[in-house]
């Protein structure tokens, strides 16, 4: 009976892990995806990268990311996280020095994490096999 | 290097817990299922404590799954024999009364070397010692002798039976059991007094009192001898 009950709690514990794991890393990638394209959008239309608007825009999206790295490290290789970070970091640091193809590059490869990191993690027949 | 610590703790922890709810089976007992499944449990247990960026549930999770679905796997097997078959294979005569069972051998992929060798761990050195062996499922040999080499029981010998009990311990390194004292139905002043009577001062210089129910009692005092007395 007790190990019965052992087995069903497991059950509970693990389907409420993968509930929050698809939850949290699709709301999480989806609004990354979104807010980098958006940004991505309104660079192109802008003579210089150093915009305010757009450094403003960019720094919400690091500190969203930050707020949601910590809770994400619990379910991700702490590597893969860390790229996204650090790439989201270059990207402001080369907004402000004004360098646009440094800037395009690195929100690229922002952009291109998110559906990586998807491909990776999500349920799909080449993940299972 | 805390971080490491705490997680080898945690993990350490879980995996306890899985062999817990697994049951208790050693190694030469255990179904090839459950052999497989504690090496993978083994491996799994080891990734995330010594590699720091792989998230702890990485770890966890594979491990939870594999008790449920040993869980189920077992549940199986009690429900259904045709499975438990199919998973753990049935008990293979191979030595019977017209001799080996040279088509069993095969079967199992065993040579009559390794007969020999397991009938041998049973304390049989010849084939003509026994009557019938059986390859259990899980890889150990069972020998039923023939009647001359069979060892005399005292059924044999028309012997009476004395029914004993188990000895409790009563004391152990210097502890009361309190379970075992309840069981005992003699009251801790008892073996108070029993101890006064042996000249031990204290309860923390006993190692070991053992009493059966009829009274006999099995005390040994930390690094002095052992002494065996009925009361």
């Amino acid at each position: 009976m007790n190990r019965t009950l052992g087995i069903i709690l497991i059950c509970l514990f693990l389907i409420g892990l993968c509930i929050a794991d698809e939850l949290l890393v699709d709301s999480t990638l989806h609004q990354i995806k979104l807010t980098g394209n958006k940004l991505y959008a309104y660079a192109q239309q802008l003579d210089s990268v150093n915009d305010k608007q757009l450094i403003t825009e960019a720094n919400n999206l690091l500190e969203f990311w930050s707020s949601r790295e910590s809770i994400l490290s619990f379910l991700s290789n702490h590597k893969d996280i860390r790229e996204m970070g650090i790439e989201l970091t270059k990207m402001i640091a080369y907004a402000k020095q004004d360098i646009r193809e440094e800037f395009n590059a690195s929100l690229e490869l922002v952009i291109y994490y998110t559906d990586a990191f998807h491909q990776v993690m999500g349920i799909s027949f080449q993940n299972i096999f | 290097m805390i971080t490491t610590i705490i997680r080898v703790f945690i993990i350490y922890t879980v995996v306890l817990l899985v062999f817990r709810l697994m049951g208790k089976r050693q190694i030469g007992q255990m179904q090839p299922f459950e052999f497989v499944l504690t090496l993978i449990i083994a491996d799994l247990a080891t990734l995330p404590m010594s590699e720091i960026s792989i998230p702890i549930l990485n770890g966890i999770v594979p491990l939870l799954t594999l008790v449920v679905f040993h869980f189920v796997l077992t549940s199986l097997t009690r429900i259904s024999t045709k499975f438990s078959n199919f998973i753990s294979g049935k008990p293979v005569i191979v030595i019977d009364r017209s001799g080996i069972n040279y088509k069993s051998l095969k079967q199992l992929n065993i040579t009559i070397d390794d007969l020999f060798e397991a009938i041998r761990g049973q304390g049989y050195f010849s084939f003509s010692e026994v009557e019938y062996a059986i390859m259990e499922t899980t890889g150990t040999v069972s020998v039923m002798p023939k009647p001359a080499f069979s060892p005399v029981t005292k059924a044999d010998m028309q012997i009476k039976e004395q029914s004993d009990t188990l000895p409790l311990t009563i004391i152990t390194e210097g502890e009361y059991m309190q379970d075992n004292l309840n069981l005992s139905h003699k009251p801790k002043e008892f073996f108070d007094n029993l101890l006064k009577k042996l000249n031990v001062k204290s309860v923390k210089q006993v190692l070991i009192l053992t009493i059966t129910k009829g009274g006999e009692v099995f005390f040994q005092e930390k690094e002095k001898e052992c002494k065996v007395f009925n009361v």
